[in-house]
């Protein structure tokens, strides 16, 4: 491995509230290879998804570089920033944050329609994506007509259909029950044996172990940084 | 993102507030229904004017006594009152004239078979026919005797036809004209309303001596005044130079110094007609500044209803961004759903016009004249309205943070 997917060097994040100064990342220095799979754990507060939205390119470090795919965000340009979320990284969140108007399938397409070159048969792909997470047969069902590992898978059907290098996981299964987030955490391992780096972060020391490296934070800081020899795989579920 | 894409967003989401789109479209629409109402109805007047003054012929001279005179004949600055004499003078002296028709007129009460009518009677000579571009329906004109001389002979309109014959023949019966009995030889053709709205066919024609000694007698009675003179120029291309000519001949005929104001006024119509249509213009112009403001109105609803959808969607707009929207196709996002609701607004407000200004012409019996330029225009307007309105909402939509606008609730 030459250069490091994602490379942050001395990351820091304050936040203002009031006169006092949050440090929601005090100095974070962090080399992620292609093809990790890496678990970020830590307590409440700890600046875990701070790091993730830095990484996500949806906002700004107060100071640090972050490095992904060879790009310096600091200096790209609004549209590149926004090319990078869309196409480079593919987000997972706590709360799927689906639009409640679209079908399902309607929701994994979202992503399609801000691509700016020419892509034969975006549709195949979207629904591709929603095989590919199991739900082929829920394609035309609304996000509250689906249970909420359904709604989640739908969410991570929606970050894979512009085939993305990263994939960053906020506590995926935090809203799930433990069967339907073994499901979702199995299905990660599977992408990751496809080929894509996943972060994935979480308070569910089980999930954690899916991941081969683990990272904990506290205070803002990385204070380990760990290889996982007893990598946990749930059985893969039928959908 | 693609045109045909943000459309389909838009229509979605205009689809999805069904109620709220109708209401904002509703908005657009009255605004622009007025505005192409109320121009098509001020059009409508002034074509109507301009249709009128091409019917008078242009080439019309009118000379008027002092426009602030205290009577009806005699001049505010106390110059000499006009007179049969001067337009004899002008047919003879001025060039270019091919008559110039003496004109003495007022109120008359008519009677007839114990029927009452209130009307106009005009004292001319035969030149009147020329002049007015006259002709009859049946009977004949004043001879020549008649024409100098006070005799009891009448031509009526229309009008005076319906009111006092009802349509039985008028031919040779005896009419009273302010008392004075005046046996009726000819009936004129219909010629509809003026451009100041008097109706044309209710008139009584009589010699101009009959006018000025029996029936309009007063004060001037037999002093040959007239109230006005009507001259026709031979030509259009007359009318500036027959205009200055008579200027010139009438400071002559009353003796004016060059500094002195002249106690009479020549005026072609074209020139009367001109003030009237000057009004008709800023009426029409008021109208539709009036109606501008509901269409304005209506962009604040748009205005309004954008920036609801934007705070209800904040979460959305994030998402959009963290899924690889560029600022710029969120704003085309908002743009198109707000210049979408102006633009079904504005065409349903043209077809509304359409539909009222057709009622208006039906019913209410106004011209109203329907200007493509004008539908063009409030079309554009309308959607201009959308964009210049939606186009705030739109830019705080895209200006915002990606990361906040997630975690808005
Ligand atoms: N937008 C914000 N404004 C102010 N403080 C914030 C904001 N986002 C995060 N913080 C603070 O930064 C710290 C780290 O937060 P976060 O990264 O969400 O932690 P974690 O995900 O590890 O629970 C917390 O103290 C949190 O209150
Ligand atoms: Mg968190």
């Amino acid at each position: 491995m030459s250069e490091p997917l994602i490379r942050c060097r001395d990351l820091t994040k304050h936040f203002r509230m009031g006169s006092e100064v949050v440090r929601a990342l005090d100095g974070v220095s962090l080399d992620i290879a292609r093809g990790e799979f890496v678990a970020i754990m830590g307590p409440s507060g700890s600046g875990k998804s701070t790091l993730m939205t830095m990484i996500g390119a949806l906002d700004t470090p107060t100071s640090g570089d972050i490095i992904i795919d060879g790009t310096a965000l600091a200096e790209a340009s609004p549209s590149a920033l926004a090319d990078l979320r869309g196409r480079t990284i593919g987000f997972v969140f706590q709360q799927f944050n689906l639009l409640s108007r679209l079908s399902a399938l309607d929701n994994v397409a979202m992503p399609q329609i801000y691509r700016r070159d020419a892509v034969a048969d975006l549709r195949g792909k979207a629904i591709d994506c929603l095989k590919r997470v199991g739900l082929g047969d829920r394609m035309h069902h609304l996000p509250s007509e689906m249970s909420g590992g359904q709604q989640q898978r739908v969410a991570i059907a929606r970050a894979l259909v512009n085939d993305p290098l990263i994939l960053l996981a906020d506590e995926p299964t935090g809203a799930l029950d433990s069967r339907t987030g073994a499901e979702v955490i199995a299905l990660f391992q599977a992408l990751n044996r496809e080929g894509i780096t996943i972060i994935l972060v979480t308070h569910d020391a089980q999930v954690a172990r899916a991941a081969r490296r683990i990272l904990r934070f506290r205070d803002g800081r990385i204070v380990a940084d760990d290889v996982n020899t007893d990598v946990w795989t749930p059985a893969p579920s039928a959908a | 993102m693609r045109p045909l894409a943000a459309l389909r967003l838009a229509t979605s989401s205009l689809k999805a507030h069904k109620l709220r789109s109708a209401l904002t479209i509703l908005g657009i629409i009255i605004g622009v229904a007025s505005v192409i109402t109320m121009v098509a109805i001020g059009q409508g007047a002034r074509q109507q004017i301009e249709e009128q003054v091409r019917a008078l012929g242009t080439n019309v001279v009118m000379l008027l006594p002092g426009f602030n005179r205290s009577g009806p004949v005699r001049s505010s600055s106390g110059g000499t009152p006009l007179t049969d004499r001067d337009a004899a003078a002008i047919a003879r002296r001025v060039s270019g004239v091919e008559v110039a028709a003496p004109i003495r007129q007022g109120s008359a009460q008519l009677i007839y078979a114990g029927r009452n009518w209130s009307s106009t009677v005009v004292g001319s000579t035969a030149d009147i026919f020329v002049a007015r571009d006259l002709t009859l329906a049946e009977g004949r004109k004043f001879s020549d005797r008649e024409s100098r001389s006070p005799a009891k002979v009448a031509i009526i309109g229309q009008t005076v036809v319906k009111e006092l014959f009802a349509g039985a023949s008028p031919l040779g019966q005896t009419i009273r004209v302010n008392r004075v009995p005046m046996k009726v030889v000819g009936v004129l053709e219909a010629k509809g309303q003026n451009a100041m709205g008097q109706d044309q066919d209710d008139t009584v024609l009589v010699p101009l001596k009959a006018a000025q000694s029996r029936l309009l007698g007063g004060r001037s009675r037999g002093a040959g005044e007239v109230n006005m003179i009507a001259i026709k120029a031979r030509r259009a291309s007359l009318v500036g130079q027959v205009q200055t000519e008579v200027d010139a001949l009438m400071r002559e005929r009353q003796r004016l110094r060059p500094d002195q104001e002249a106690g009479f006024a020549v005026r072609s119509l074209s020139e009367l007609m001109a003030v009237r249509t000057q009004t008709t213009n800023t009426m029409t112009g008021l109208l539709g500044a009036i109606a501008s403001v509901a269409l304005v109105v209506g962009g604040i609803g748009i205005m309004n209803i954008m920036l609801v959808s934007v705070t209800e969607r904040t979460r959305e707009i994030g998402l959009r961004m963290a899924v690889g929207a560029r600022p710029e196709d969120i704003l085309l996002q908002f743009l198109t759903e707000a210049g979408l609701l102006a633009l079904i607004g504005g065409v349903i407000g043209v077809l509304l016009a359409l539909a009222l200004s057709l009622a208006i012409a039906q019913f209410a019996g106004w011209s109203v004249s329907i200007d493509p330029a004008i539908v063009l225009v409030s079309l554009l307007f309308s959607g201009g309205v959308g964009v210049v309105f939606g186009f705030y909402p739109a830019r705080k939509a895209a200006r915002l943070n990606p990361i906040e606008a997630l975690r808005h609730d």
